[in-house]
């Protein structure tokens, strides 16, 4: 078990809720030895934004990379290895002098998992899904991002369904 | 597995969501496998507001918009969460303009959306 | 570049500034939603997406993985009962 504690009494109603989860779940053959563990593990220091930088500098570096993230996100990421749950079909958008992108899931917290791991705790609060839709450049501004006015904002919704996922923007280097 | 058992093991109640409000599906109709809309096709959001589950945001109900990308086909939601009746349909990814949705003259930002086929109507 | 922060005796791994899980009862939960989509649902997410995206209207004030935790709560029960070996 990887809770602190196995007291009943000494833990909160939900670290009780979910041992029982734990409990139960394990009992029905559901849960493989290791297997909490080893997702812990993997999503606490194997995925995460570093996969996507990754993406983003071999996209900088090689236009026709580039040329495949944006017309099959998910293959061109599989390349690199980077793929599994919530990266079955990703969804590659750039940003440019006259476009910036942002992705909110409406109705939960899909993101993708694979290249940048679990989403952090603004992008699941409900103000900035329900925010980022109605007053995106506003809400840009708040997390200190300003468009200039000649710039189009586009707010996208993951792609339906497991498979659902959008990779952030690639962002063009400046040339020197 | 019931929620007794859970219960017993976590002494206590198991607060589990409330009952689905819409009716079970039991027909849902047939897959359908071929998009009915294109890339650059004008379309409009069916404007009706279903009682139970979908992915189906109000705010773009009634409201035209353009579809900028076609993608997979997928079991629809309001009814994979009503029963087991499955009907599976093309998605799309619908580009609205955020003036028309909001009323507030936002200019230059565009909201993307991912609806199903049955979602929309020709515009 | 990751930092070992101290947190209650527990020592958690940070990436790029913030915890992917606040608790061992968060990253549990998280575990166990993976297994039983894995499991019991053959890799479809998409039953326990729906209990997630129910929990979280439900209370949209609700902590996350508290949501997270009720999906799971309310997906046990639709599990298919094993078959006797």
């Amino acid at each position: 078990m990887s809770n602190s504690t196995h007291h009943p009494a000494a833990m909160s109603p939900v670290e009780q809720r979910v041992a029982a989860l734990e409990a139960l779940l394990t009992e029905r053959g559901l849960v493989p030895e290791g297997f909490i563990e080893q997702i812990t593990r993997r999503y606490e220091s194997e995925t995460g934004p570093m996969n996507g930088a990754k993406v983003v500098a071999r996209a900088w570096a090689d236009p026709e990379y580039k040329m495949r993230l944006l017309a099959d996100g998910t293959a061109a990421i599989a390349e690199l290895g980077f793929g599994g749950p919530e990266g079955d079909h990703m969804v590659v958008v750039e940003n440019t002098a006259a476009v910036h992108n942002v992705i909110v899931c409406t109705l939960c917290s899909c993101y993708p998992w694979p290249v940048l791991g679990l989403p952090p705790a603004w992008y699941k609060d409900p103000p900035y899904r329900a925010r980022m839709v109605r007053e995106p450049r506003a809400l840009l501004a708040e997390m200190g991002c300003r468009c200039p006015r000649r710039w189009r904002s586009g707010c996208g919704t993951p792609p339906p369904r497991s498979a659902t996922s959008s990779c952030p923007s690639v962002r063009p280097r400046p040339r020197a | 597995m019931t929620v007794f058992e859970l219960e017993a093991r976590a002494g206590g109640r198991f607060p589990l969501s409330g009952p689905v409000l819409a009716p079970p599906v039991v027909d849902a109709g047939p897959d359908v496998g071929t998009p009915r809309f294109g890339v650059g096709d004008r379309v409009r959001v069916r404007e009706w507001h279903p009682p139970g589950h979908t992915r189906c945001p109000r705010y773009v109900r009634g409201k035209a918009g353009t579809v900028v990308r076609v993608d997979g086909i997928y079991s629809v939601p309001d009814i994979e969460a009503h029963g087991n009746a499955r009907r599976h349909e093309p998605t799309y990814s619908v580009r609205f303009d955020a003036a028309q949705l909001w009323g507030d003259g936002q200019r230059g930002v565009r909201v993307h959306v991912d609806l199903w086929d049955s979602y929309l109507e020709p515009s | 570049m990751t930092t070992l922060l101290s947190l209650s005796g527990l020592d958690l791994p940070r990436r790029n500034g913030e915890l992917a899980f606040d608790a061992p009862w968060q990253s549990t939960v998280f575990a166990l939603a993976a297994a039983v989509i894995e499991h019991a649902f053959d890799g479809d997410r998409e039953p326990f997406r729906q209990q997630l995206i129910k929990a979280i209207a439900a209370e949209p004030g609700r902590p996350y993985w508290e949501s997270w935790t009720a999906a799971l709560e309310a997906l046990v029960p639709t599990l298919p009962e094993p078959s006797t070996p």
